[in-house]
């Protein structure tokens, strides 16, 4: 055993390792433990116990000689935490383990496993747990900690992933968290395999994607929500950042805002933060008094999170914001038009009478000209089928709305009608080319607002069953153009024809 | 255009008589089938009334054809009072 005495330095480490032998327990118990969910209520069951069980372990004396056995169990309990598997990797190099399996055969194997050696050290396990604090997981954190893992952390990771993969595909946020752990021996303090902690101490670790910070990208971080603020840490193995690390007292975060993204489980985090105090701001922080830090999450199991962090401190919840998805994802793409929110559009049906039931949605509800949507409508963006006018109209008003309103003044959007009416195609194909027929259809159609005045106009266009897109730019510029001006002009008028099929139309 | 037939189609509200306005109907983009038809219609009764109605002669579905009246899609639970349409008024067809 090397550097045996060091290893009564890492009381946290030894904790984290009861833990997580302690939760691999409790697994055992359990027939369905690829289920996430049944992780984390077994494990929140056994923290407790664990931490009691530690407690009398630290008062005994510290038994130096190893039991391969037990150290190999507890290992396997690590199976889920990548750290501790990659130190069973360490361990069957030093050829400690009694049963002499191959660590990759562990990793992908792990299912099979507890079959093997549960019922063999179960009780010795217990024994451990009772008698002494186990020797074996001490010297899980000694090779840990005098690391020659760190020199391969890449790739046991990726062996882990593996693992984990196999056993748990529904959540690849344990993924990054092993990740965590077997790059960062620190980070067992709050990092135990793929459960976020709900510690004892009242805290929500999350394992992040990935953390934007200073221009920075961080990634193996996680994220350590306590009632008293925020820490985010990580040793970026890959970059040349050095070790990250992030924290700061719940009075400084000014906001936190979300964006979710339901369907695919993903999560995206903006925090907004004072500077740190003169004596960090120097290393760490830049001049400005606001920082911005980013992150993201993978976790379809974000909402629960989110509670618990808002119910560690009421302050959190006050700075929370969440937003869902684009609406228009939503919008377009949910059949069932899932809408929620207070300004969302909302259903109405106007048609009772007809023979297929179905939901309008009216947009912008109350306006006089709005657009009413069909599940028929939605139903056009669906691949190979055509889009009708009902959804450009929707969506030009869509955009419209998303324009700022002190905006919105320079541009104008035509309704799809508009080239029809112009054109008039059908009626008499000759009279495309008769400006003034034309203009006469239409002249009446911008009779209430100035037309010269708009920055751009906007017209989609529906010709030989294509959709494409006018844009008149500075229509206004017009009247005073010169040739000789086209270099220094900024605003020279035109008309760009935006089509998606190269080609061009009659009009 | 030449005015060869054109269908006065009254709809109004049995129990309670309006004054009724005249509504001429113009095809826009495709031939000219609504061209013939005019509504006389009360001016609180909701112009889906006259929609449903114009579809049916015509024979096409509800979502296939549009109606306009000015440049504006015309919401079928409004009626002519409140899009303020005057006697004579054109509402453009178009599918």
């Amino acid at each position: 055993m090397k550097n045996g005495l060091e290893v009564f330095d890492f009381k946290e480490e030894d904790e984290i390792s009861e833990l997580a032998a302690d939760k691999y327990l409790s697994k055992l118990k359990s027939p369905n433990f690829d289920d996430a969910a049944t992780l984390k209520c077994q494990f929140l069951e056994c923290v407790a116990r664990g931490a009691a069980v530690q407690r009398k372990g630290m008062d005994n004396i510290p038994c130096v000689d190893v039991d391969a056995i037990d150290g190999d169990y507890s290992f396997d309990g690590a199976t889920t935490a990548a750290s501790l598997g990659a130190v069973e990797k360490e361990f069957s190099k030093e050829g400690n383990t009694d049963l002499d399996v191959s660590p990759e055969s562990k990793y992908t194997s792990s299912e099979q496993q507890p079959d093997l050696q549960n019922d063999i050290h179960e009780f010795e396990l217990r024994d451990s747990f009772s008698e002494a604090p186990s020797p074996g997981k001490r010297q899980v954190n000694d090779s840990l900690s005098n690391s020659p893992l760190r020199i391969e952390p890449v790739d046991l990771a990726s062996d882990a992933n593996e693992s984990m993969n196999e056993r748990s595909p529904s959540s690849p946020a344990s993924d990054i968290a092993a990740d965590n752990v077997s790059l960062n021996g620190n980070m067992l303090d709050h990092c135990v395999g793929n459960i976020p902690v709900d510690n004892i101490d009242g805290t929500v670790v999350i394992c992040l994607d990935y953390v934007l910070y200073q221009e920075n990208c961080y990634t193996g971080v996680s994220a350590i929500f306590s009632p008293d603020g925020i820490k985010i840490e990580c040793s970026t193995m890959s970059d040349h950042h050095g070790t990250f690390s992030f924290e700061r007292g719940i009075d400084d975060i000014i906001s936190i805002h979300c964006q979710w993204f339901q369907r695919v489980g993903y999560m995206t985090v903006n925090l907004k933060v004072l500077s740190k105090g003169a004596a960090e701001a120097e290393s760490e922080c830049k001049t400005s008094a606001i920082e911005e830090l980013k992150f993201a999450v993978f976790d379809p199991r974000w909402s629960e999170k989110q509670e618990a962090i808002t119910s560690l401190n009421v302050k959190y919840l006050a700075m929370w914001s969440t937003l869902f998805e684009a609406k228009i994802f939503l919008f377009l793409f949910s059949p069932l038009m899932e809408m929620d929110g207070d300004d969302s559009p909302v259903r109405e049906s106007y048609f009772p009478n007809f023979d297929e039931p179905f939901e309008e949605v009216i947009y912008p509800k109350g306006d006089f000209d709005a657009v009413s949507i069909s599940k028929r409508d939605v139903d056009l963006l669906q691949p190979e089928t055509f889009i009708n006018d009902t959804i450009i109209d929707f969506y030009t008003k869509y955009l419209k709305n998303q324009i700022q309103p002190e905006e919105r003044q320079r541009f104008h959007f035509f309704n799809s009608f508009f080239f029809r009416k112009l054109a008039d195609l059908d009626k008499d194909p000759s009279s495309i080319s008769d400006g003034r027929a034309a203009f006469l259809r239409v002249h009446k159609w911008t009779r209430k607002l100035d037309i010269f005045g708009k920055d751009y106009i906007f017209i989609p266009v529906n010709f030989n069953l294509h959709w494409s897109l006018l844009v008149i730019c500075h229509l206004g510029e017009v009247a005073s153009f010169k040739d000789e001006d086209l270099v220094n002009l900024s605003k020279v008028p035109c008309v760009l024809h935006m089509d998606s099929i190269r080609g061009n139309h009659a009009g | 255009m030449d005015m060869t037939k054109t269908v006065q189609i009254t709809l109004y509200n049995q129990e309670k008589e309006e004054k009724r306005i005249l509504l001429k109907l113009n095809s826009v983009g495709y031939g000219d089938e609504a061209d013939q038809y005019c509504y006389s219609i009360s001016q609180r009764i909701p112009l889906r009334d006259l929609m449903l109605d114009f579809i049916k002669r015509v024979g096409v579905t509800f979502n296939s054809v549009r109606f306009y009246y000015e440049d504006k899609p015309i919401n079928p639970a409004f009626n002519a009072k409140c899009l303020n349409m005057k006697d004579g008024d054109t509402i453009a067809v178009s599918r």
